[in-house]
């Protein structure tokens, strides 16, 4: 029996995607407020900073969320649910159209020698274009886990595979972008 | 490059990058209007499932059908032991003791009740003097029923109170 006097924002997702299926508003209010913006995040460093197509990902995702919330099984997760649908699509989409990388020559457009916040502009495209490299998996399980403060078995259940394979993909991409990174090091620490 | 570096720069440049997403609040009005149209009144819920809704109903017209036609048999043999009240003089005596005998057991639930004159009214015995009944030439006769009740009620102390006691008068 949903309570009526308690509020929203101390709800579980499960309960307020429970309501959502009774067509209430303020649960589709207060998911939404608690998942887009960190979706539409996801999706943009998914799909290698393409807002755009982030933004018409996960409005999507949202859209198919409302009209049929009944799909979703409130004895599950639904952090897990959503971040699974939105991956999916994104891989769909990664399959299709492969990203374009960010040149090196962008980057260099950047001088080296302003401030911090732009120093850290030019590592983040560098990053990005490093992630890109890798595959889909594991650049998600690395964005899941750094930027989405995921837990690693919340990552395995995204991605539908083992804990420890989890821990090999990251353990994998961090190695790859230590080598691959170390030239702006000097760069960071200034 | 170290990892742990690596790490904690793109953690800061992922929160940077973050805080500086503008969010879209027109979609989440275009998402509560989706999720108004999407709202069913009950008889088209109704007509959108009808098997679930007439089982429903057939199921309820059952449980009316059998609650109101099949008596429940009882479970408890109770034996009711002398059901019949006694009424002496005035004195209504209602016998409602209940003796249930269950595995050669057997449990009085309530004790018998007197409804009225619980204390029974108690007459004292008082002295009285024997009636002369006949009276001739000035000789006195009684009836000796009286007497020797006079005698047993005065008690026999000696001879010279014998007349005292006979006639029931102290001296």
């Amino acid at each position: 029996m949903l309570n009526p006097f308690l509020k929203y924002t101390s709800i579980s997702d499960e309960a307020l995607m429970k309501r959502l299926q009774n067509r209430d508003n303020k649960a589709l209010e207060e998911l939404y407020n608690r998942y887009f913006k960190k979706l539409y995040y996801f999706s943009i460093k998914m799909l290698n900073n393409d807002r755009e197509t982030a933004n018409d990902m996960v409005q999507d995702v949202f859209l198919k969320l409302v009209e049929s919330p009944e799909k979703f099984n409130t004895d599950k997760k639904f952090k897990s649910w959503i971040y699974t649908i939105t991956a999916n699509e994104c891989r769909k989409f990664y399959r299709l159209k492969p990203m374009k990388n960010i040149e090196d020559e962008e980057i260099s457009e950047v001088s080296l020698e302003e401030n911090n916040t732009e120093n850290l502009t030019v590592f983040m495209r560098k990053l990005d274009n490093q992630l890109e490299q890798l595959s889909d998996r594991h650049k998600e399980a690395f964005i899941l886990k750094h930027n989405q403060n995921f837990s690693l078995q919340e990552i395995a259940d995204i991605q539908n595979c083992a804990l420890g394979t989890v821990k090999s993909r990251l353990h994998y991409t961090i190695k790859f972008l230590a080598e691959n990174l170390a030239q702006y090091k000097s760069m960071l620490t200034r | 490059m170290k990892e742990s570096e690596i790490i904690k720069k793109a953690k800061e440049g992922y929160n940077q990058e973050y805080i500086e997403l503008k969010d879209n609040p027109t979609f989440l009005n275009q998402l509560k209007e989706v999720n108004k149209t999407k709202k069913k009144p009950f008889f088209l819920l109704w007509l959108s499932k009808p098997i679930p809704a007439y089982s429903l109903v057939l199921a309820c017209l059952l449980f009316m059908l059998l609650f109101y036609t099949v008596k429940p048999q009882p479970t408890e043999l109770i034996v009711y032991n002398n059901p019949e009240p006694i009424i002496q003089y005035d004195t209504i005596m209602v016998r409602d003791t209940i003796m249930i005998e269950k595995e050669n057991e057997s449990v009085r639930i309530k004790p018998e009740e007197k409804l009225a004159n619980r204390v029974p009214k108690k007459l004292e015995n008082k002295a009285f003097t024997p009636i002369q009944t006949v009276v001739n030439n000035g000789e006195f006769y009684f009836d000796a029923s009286q007497v020797s009740e006079q005698q047993n009620l005065a008690g026999s102390s000696s001879a010279d109170s014998e007349l005292a006691q006979f006639l029931g008068v102290s001296i």
